[in-house]
C-alpha cells in the first residue's frame, strides 16, 4: 500500500517500517478544475492542485496522512476524506516545537503506530531500525549531492518512491554529479515548488543555487545523529528528537525564532535571496516583510516571486530572474 | 427602511468605552486572541487587549482598506487575514479609529481559532520586542483525545508560570474560581439572549447579536457581561410579550455562517428586513456559548477541554452537527454562508458543509473587514435568488 | 394579458413581450451608461416591433444586473429565477440551466419546474463573459468572432491561469512564443468551460442541460462545455432573451 502525505513533518520512517511506501503528494500539471467544486479559490494551489490529482485518479495512494501545519491542510483532510476512497488520518504535529511538546508528539506517534496496524501494517523493532538507517543514508547522500550541485529533479523523484529505490537513484546521480565554477549564488526560500523547471530558470540565468525550500533541502535536513534503539518506544522517542530538530518551517512556533535565524544563517554566503512563495501561503507571507528587512540589513538583495501551480508562464518568471541576475552580477 | 434598534446597544457602547478606557490606564496588559482562556488574565488583574475585536471595529468604521494599506506598504500581502493586516497597519500608522491599542506587556496567542494568529503574533512580538506565549491546541478532527487535553492542560500551568514571571504577581486559586464562575455566568446569560431568537417572530437578528457580542468576548470573566446580557434579555422578553419581531412580518428564518461582513452590517440588516427575512442566529456568536461546566475538580482540565473543543478547532462532521443543531433549534428555512477570504479555517469546507446540513444554503463571497473584496451587485443577486427559491 | 420582461445585463439589454404566455416580440440592444434610459429604449423598440401601445402592457417585470434601475417596472426578479422559467418555456424538459453572463455565470438546477439549487462564480471574472471580452481584446479580435476562430483550431493551447489578469498576460506570452491564434482561442474556450463545469459540480446536474445567454450562440463554447459535462447541451432558438422571457412570465 502507498501512503500519501503532503507535509514533511510526516514521519516517513514509521510508514516505511510498517511495510507501506510513503509517497509525497504534489500539485500536477493539469489545470485545477475538479477541486474547485470542493474548496475555494483562495486556498493555495499546492492544496488545490494535490487534491485535483486525487480527484482525477492520478494518485496511486490508498491512504493519506495529514498534519495540521496550516489552516488549509487542516480543513483539506476532511474534504479529502469525503471525496475520495482513500483512508485519511491526521497526525498532529505540535505547533510549538520545544522540549515541553515532546511528550505529546510521542503519544501521537504511538497512536499513529496503532493506525498503521489497523491499516494492515506492522511496526517491529527490526523494521524500525531498518527504516531509520535507510532514511539516514538517503538524507546524508542527498546532502552530499546538493553540496556538489543541487538537483531538484532527483529531490522530487526520491519523495515519490520507495526509500530503497531512492537511495539507488541518488547513488547514480552522485556518480555523475559535477561541481560548478564560481557563480553568483542565490538562496531560494519558500514553501513547496515541485516544478523543477523553475530551478532551471535560475541556473539558465547564471546563478548557483542554494535553497530553503520544502521540496528542496528542507525535507532532508535533519540534525539528529542515528543511535541504537532497544524498543519500538525508544524508536519513537528518537523520531520525536529527529523531527523536532528538522530544518525549521514557518508553520511552527519556535521559542527562539529558530526559523528566522536558520534563513539568515543560510543567506550569509549568498549574493541574493529569492522568496519563492505560493500565492495564499499564509505562514510564509507573514514572515516575508520582517525577514526581508533583516536580509536587507545584511546587505542582501531580495526578490519576491509569487507562484501559482501549475505554472502558467515560465517566460514571465524568466524575465524576473534574469533581471535579478543583472542586479546582482 | 429603519431598523429596530435595541436599547441594549447604547448600554453596550458605554460598557465598551469603559473597557477601552481601562486599557489606557492598565499597568500590565496582554494582547490575546479571541479564543484564548482570558479567565487567567482577569484572575490576575491583567487587562486583555483584543486585536480581533479592534479589527472588527476598524471594519465597522469602514476603514479596513485605509489601515490595511499601512501594512501592505511594509510588504504584508493583501491575501493575509484582514484583521491581522489592519491591526498591524494600525501599529505602523500609530493610530486607529480609537487612537490605537495600548502597547503590550506580553502576547498570548491560542491557535484554537486558526494558525494565522500564531504567525500574526510572531510578527507583533518582533515589532514590540515583548514575550509571546503560544497555547497550542491540537486540531480535533474526529475525537477529543485525552492526550490532547493533557497537552493543553500542562500548557495552562506553564502559562500561569509565564504570567507570574512577566507580572511579578501570583495567581490566587480563589480569584481564579471566582473569575471562571463569572465567565460561566456570563456565557449563560449570553446564551439565553441568543436563545430568545427561538421565538416566532424572533425578537432579535444575528446583527443584534454581532453588535452586542463585544462584552462576552472582551469582558468574559468579569461581572459586566452577566448584568448586561440579563438586561438585554429583559428587553427581548418585552418584545416577545408584545409579539413584536425584530423584522416586520417575519416570513423567512435564516442562519448566518462565518464572521460578519463588518462594513456592511447595516446594509445586510436592511436587505433582509426589507424582504421580511430574519437572520435569527449565526454560527459565529454561538461559538461563545458552547462552554462546558466547571463540574470537575480540576478546573485547568475542564478549561483545557473547553478551549480545545472550540467551534473552529473541530472537524467538519462536528461542525455540521453543530449547524444542524442550530437549524433545528431555531427552526430556520435556509443558511446564508459567508465565504470569507480572510478566514480559511472558517471558510474551507463550507462547500462540503452545504451537503451535510439539513437546510438549503447559499454561498456569498466577501471579506470581514476588507471592503475591496465585496461586490454589492453580486451579493445582492445571490441573496435575492436564494430568497426567491425559498419562498 | 400582455406582459413585458426587461433584462438589463452588463453588456446588453433585452425586452420580451408576451401575450397570454406566448412570445410576440423581442429586441436586444447594447447597454448605455444610463440604465433606466436603456430599459426605456429597449421597451419602446419592442413595443414598436409588436405594434402595441404602452398602455396595453399590463405588467412589466425587470431582471438582470440592472433590474433595480428600471424605475417603471412593476416588479423585480433575479435573473436566476428568470433564466429557469425562460429556459422551461423554450425547452420544457430543462433540468439544468447554464448561463454565461457578462459579470456572472450561473448553473441552476431545476426540480418540478422550480429552482432547486443554484451556484454562481466566485468574485473573480474567470468563467464569465467578461473573461472572453478581455481575451478577445488581448488578441485583437471581436467577441463575436471568437467562436468562429476557435472552430478552425487543430489543437487547444492550455491556459493555466485561473485569474483573468494573469490569463491575459499568459495569452500574450503564448502569442510571443508563436502559438497560433486559433489554438489560443480554443484554449480560452476550454478554460472557461472547465471553470463552469467545476462550478456546476457543486449542484446536481441532470439532463437536459440548456445553455442560455448570448454566449450560447458561440458553437465552440457549446462544444467545449459538452466535452466537460460529457452530455449534450441544448440551446433555445433565441438564447439571449431567455431571461427576458422568463421575467415576462413572472407577471
Amino acid at each position: 500500500m502507498n501512503v500519501g502525505y503532503l507535509c514533511t513533518y510526516t514521519p516517513k520512517e514509521l510508514i516505511d517500517a510498517a511495510g507501506f511506501t510513503p509517497i509525497r503528494i504534489f500539485a500536477g500539471d493539469a489545470q485545477i478544475s475538479l477541486a474547485t467544486a470542493h474548496i475555494q479559490s483562495y486556498a493555495c494551489s499546492q492544496a488545490r492542485g494535490s487534491f485535483e490529482r486525487a480527484l482525477r485518479g492520478e494518485l496511486d495512494v490508498q491512504a493519506v496522512v495529514f498534519t495540521r501545519c496550516c489552516d488549509t491542510l487542516m480543513r483539506l483532510a476532511d474534504i479529502w476524506e469525503r471525496n475520495t476512497e482513500m483512508k485519511v488520518y491526521n497526525l498532529e504535529f505540535p505547533t510549538r516545537v520545544e522540549e515541553k511538546s515532546k511528550e505529546f508528539y510521542f503519544n501521537e506517534l504511538k497512536d499513529f503506530v496503532k493506525v498503521l496496524e489497523e491499516w494492515g501494517g506492522e511496526v517491529t523493532l527490526e523494521s524500525l531500525k531498518e527504516s531509520f538507517s535507510l532514511y539516514y543514508e538517503l538524507e546524508e547522500k542527498l546532502k552530499k549531492l546538493f553540496s556538489i550541485k543541487p538537483d531538484y529533479d532527483t529531490a522530487k523523484k526520491v519523495q515519490e518512491m520507495n526509500v530503497r529505490d531512492a537511495i539507488k537513484l541518488v547513488d547514480e546521480r552522485l556518480r555523475e554529479a559535477e561541481g560548478e565554477d564560481k557563480k553568483p549564488r542565490v538562496l531560494i526560500t519558500g514553501s513547496v515548488c515541485p516544478f523543477v523547471e523553475v530551478y532551471k530558470l535560475f541556473e539558465d540565468a547564471g546563478f548557483a543555487l542554494k535553497d530553503d525550500i520544502c521540496t528542496g533541502t528542507r525535507f532532508f535536513t535533519f540534525n539528529t545523529p542515528p543511535r541504537d534503539i532497544g524498543s519500538v518506544d525508544e524508536g519513537l522517542r528518537f523520531l520525536v528528537e529527529k523531527y523536532f530538530d528538522k530544518a525549521p518551517c514557518p508553520t511552527k512556533h519556535f521559542p527562539k525564532d529558530d526559523r528566522f535565524n536558520y534563513v539568515l544563517e543560510l543567506a550569509k554566503d549568498c549574493d541574493g535571496v529569492v522568496f519563492l512563495l505560493l500565492k495564499f501561503c499564509e505562514p510564509h507571507f507573514y514572515d516575508y516583510p520582517q525577514l526581508k528587512e533583516r536580509l536587507e540589513e545584511m546587505g542582501k538583495k531580495v526578490l519576491l516571486l509569487e507562484l501559482e501551480f501549475p505554472i502558467a508562464s515560465y517566460e514571465q518568471l524568466r524575465t524576473r530572474i534574469e533581471a535579478f541576475y543583472e542586479v546582482i552580477a | 427602511m429603519t431598523l429596530k434598534k435595541l436599547r441594549a446597544s447604547d448600554k453596550m457602547k458605554q460598557i465598551m468605552a469603559g473597557y477601552y478606557m481601562m486599557g489606557n490606564q492598565a499597568e500590565v496588559n496582554g494582547w490575546v486572541t479571541s479564543g484564548a482562556p482570558v479567565e487567567l488574565l482577569y484572575a490576575m488583574d491583567i487587562y486583555p487587549v483584543y486585536p480581533e475585536n479592534h479589527g472588527a471595529l476598524i471594519g465597522a468604521a469602514k476603514q479596513g482598506p485605509y489601515f490595511s494599506d499601512f501594512a501592505e506598504k511594509r510588504g504584508f500581502s493583501r491575501d493575509l487575514c484582514s484583521y491581522a493586516r489592519c491591526d498591524i497597519g494600525c501599529v505602523y500608522a500609530g493610530t486607529s479609529p480609537i487612537g490605537g491599542l495600548p502597547k503590550p506587556t506580553f502576547l498570548f496567542a491560542c491557535n484554537n481559532i486558526c494558525n494565522t494568529v500564531v504567525k500574526w503574533y510572531q510578527v507583533l512580538s518582533r515589532i514590540f520586542k515583548v514575550p509571546l506565549f503560544v497555547l497550542d491546541t491540537p486540531f480535533v478532527r474526529k475525537e477529543l483525545k485525552e492526550s490532547y487535553v493533557k497537552y493543553v492542560h500542562d500548557q495552562l500551568y506553564e502559562f500561569v508560570d509565564f504570567l507570574e514571571k512577566v507580572t511579578g504577581r501570583e495567581l490566587s486559586d480563589s480569584k481564579l474560581r471566582e473569575t471562571i464562575l463569572n465567565s460561566i455566568k456570563g456565557v449563560n446569560a449570553y446564551s439565553e439572549v441568543l436563545r430568545m431568537a427561538r421565538h416566532k417572530p424572533s425578537p432579535l437578528t444575528c446583527f443584534d447579536a454581532f453588535i452586542n457580542m463585544a462584552p462576552i468576548v472582551c469582558l468574559r470573566g468579569t461581572e459586566y457581561p452577566i448584568q448586561f446580557y440579563a438586561e438585554m434579555k429583559e428587553e427581548l422578553e418585552e418584545r416577545v410579550r408584545k409579539g413584536e419581531g425584530a423584522v416586520d412580518n417575519e416570513e423567512i428564518r435564516l442562519l448566518w455562517d462565518n464572521i460578519p461582513v463588518w462594513y456592511r452590517l447595516k446594509w445586510f440588516a436592511e436587505f433582509f428586513a426589507e424582504r421580511n427575512a430574519c437572520l435569527v442566529a449565526d454560527t459565529y456568536t454561538n461559538a461563545w456559548t458552547g462552554f462546558v461546566s466547571m463540574d470537575k475538580s480540576d478546573i485547568f482540565w475542564s478549561m483545557a477541554e473547553t478551549y480545545t473543543f472550540i467551534y473552529l478547532n473541530i472537524g467538519l462532521e462536528h461542525m455540521a452537527e453543530a449547524i444542524n443543531r442550530l437549524i433545528d433549534f431555531y427552526d430556520v428555512d435556509g443558511v446564508v454562508i459567508h465565504s470569507n477570504r480572510s478566514c480559511k479555517p472558517y471558510s474551507f469546507g463550507q462547500y462540503e458543509l452545504q451537503k451535510m446540513i439539513n437546510a438549503p444554503s447559499v454561498v456569498i463571497e466577501a471579506d470581514m473587514v476588507d471592503s475591496r473584496a465585496f461586490s454589492e451587485a453580486q451579493v445582492e443577486t445571490r441573496l435575492e435568488a436564494f430568497l426567491e427559491m425559498l419562498r | 394579458m400582455i406582459t413585458a420582461g426587461i433584462d438589463i445585463g452588463s453588456l446588453t439589454a433585452k425586452c420580451a413581450l408576451m401575450r397570454d404566455g406566448e412570445l410576440i416580440a423581442y429586441k436586444v440592444i447594447k447597454v448605455s451608461p444610463n440604465l433606466e434610459e436603456t430599459a426605456r429604449k429597449v421597451f419602446q423598440e419592442t413595443l414598436k416591433a409588436a405594434g402595441i401601445k404602452e398602455e396595453e402592457v399590463e405588467k412589466i417585470i425587470a431582471t438582470g444586473y440592472g433590474r433595480n434601475k428600471v424605475g417603471f417596472a412593476d416588479k423585480r426578479v433575479t435573473e436566476i429565477s428568470c433564466h429557469a422559467k425562460g429556459a422551461l418555456y423554450f425547452i420544457p424538459t430543462t433540468r439544468t440551466v447554464v448561463d454565461i453572463g457578462g459579470q456572472d455565470s450561473k448553473v441552476i438546477a431545476i426540480e418540478n419546474g422550480k429552482v432547486a439549487e443554484f451556484v454562481m462564480n466566485d468574485k473573480c471574472a474567470a468563467g464569465t463573459g467578461r473573461f472572453l471580452e478581455v481575451m478577445a481584446a488581448a488578441l485583437n479580435l471581436k467577441v463575436e468572432e471568437l467562436g468562429e476562430v476557435a472552430e478552425k483550431a487543430k489543437r487547444a493551447t492550455k491556459i493555466s491561469s485561473t485569474c483573468t489578469v494573469f490569463a491575459e498576460s499568459e495569452v500574450i506570452s503564448h502569442l510571443a512564443s508563436g502559438e497560433k491564434v486559433e489554438d489560443i482561442v480554443a484554449g480560452i474556450h476550454e478554460a472557461i468551460a472547465s471553470r463552469i463545469a467545476a462550478m456546476a459540480r457543486r449542484v446536481k446536474i441532470e439532463p437536459d442541460i440548456v445553455l442560455t445567454g448570448g454566449v450560447a450562440k458561440n458553437r465552440a463554447m457549446k462544444k467545449a462545455l459538452e466535452k466537460e459535462f460529457g452530455m449534450e447541451i441544448k440551446t433555445p432558438p433565441e438564447p439571449q432573451i431567455v431571461g427576458a422571457v422568463g421575467a415576462a412570465l413572472f407577471a
